[in-house]
């Protein structure tokens, strides 16, 4: 039986250096069509100050749905950003190590179950894919 | 020992732990801040921000020339980041001896003038650059050891 509950949006906001995070949601979208519900940022080029507004700019605009901030490397500058941006945010998580099996699970996830649910799936979800493939 | 002196407006972050870290193998990162060194928040985000074969140091600039005035890094091997020119020229009037300061990431922001692609300056950041020049330091250019090295000392008269 299904049920007709309505689940909150949500919103996914990859943050990485150069063009991944762009590159990335490209190929999330030849994948799988269009997708609205994710953003891409890159730190090149832009001062930690600049970052730190943009992602919050995005936040502010997106009052109705919770973020989930993706980014590439735990310990570099988008991290660091991403941390220093979602302050005093009580939407907003940070997820680092985003790879494409994260961005698809969010992607065709998110909006069908409680954010939370999404939240661990997807975690689950990266951390299987790494993995040495040997049938 | 001091193995890289570098101005870095990100101090700690991908660039420096991977692509300085790959040729320094560096056992300590200093981070000389007077504002990261006196804010506990940031001074924890810095810290789990490096990898664990590297430890940190996080001090004001006077407690970073003191400290490495005592001698008590000799044995390491260190680099030392500073946010901008200002602080680097701190360091060297409060006693501390370089040759070499490296101009890592100076990232635009409103108002700055372009020097090379990831340096960009303003007023402030001219006047401490020539004085550092006045000293006697070489002040290079890279954003990571493989990239050409650009001498900035006549670029910015």
């Amino acid at each position: 039986m299904t049920t007709n509950k309505k689940y909150r949006e949500m919103l996914g906001l990859i943050v990485t250096h150069g063009a991944f995070a762009r590159e990335l949601l490209n190929t999330v979208k030849q994948i799988v069509g269009n997708v609205d519900c994710c953003r891409a940022l890159s730190n090149t080029g832009v001062s930690d100050d600049v970052l730190v507004e943009k992602i919050r700019n995005i936040l502010d605009e997106d009052k109705e749905r919770d973020t989930i901030v993706f980014v590439d490397y735990f310990g570099g500058s988008c991290s660091m950003n991403c941390l220093r941006a979602v302050k005093g945010y009580d939407r907003a998580l940070i997820i680092s190590g985003v790879n494409l099996p994260i961005i698809l699970d969010f992607v065709t996830k998110q909006g069908t179950m409680d954010p939370e649910q999404v939240v661990d799936n997807l975690i689950r979800r990266g951390q299987e894919s790494v993995r040495i493939i040997d049938m | 020992m001091l193995k890289l002196f570098r101005i870095d407006d990100r101090l700690v972050h991908a660039q420096v732990v991977l692509g300085w870290g790959r040729e320094i193998r560096p056992d300590r990162i200093l981070v000389a801040d007077d504002f990261v060194a006196a804010d506990e928040w940031e001074r924890n985000i810095y810290t789990s921000a490096v990898p664990s074969e590297m430890k940190i140091s996080i001090l004001s600039l006077r407690e970073a020339v003191d400290q490495l005035k005592t001698g008590i890094f000799d044995s390491e091997r260190v680099i030392l980041l500073v946010k901008g020119p200002k602080d680097a020229l701190r360091l060297l009037e409060l006693g501390l001896r370089i040759e070499e300061i490296n101009v890592g990431g100076m990232h635009f922001s409103e108002g700055k003038e372009k020097i090379l692609d990831n340096v960009y300056i303003d007023e402030d950041d001219r006047k401490a650059l020539r004085e550092m020049v006045k000293l006697g330091v070489t002040l290079e250019a890279r954003a990571l050891p493989g990239h050409e090295r650009v001498i900035l000392n006549s670029k910015i008269v």
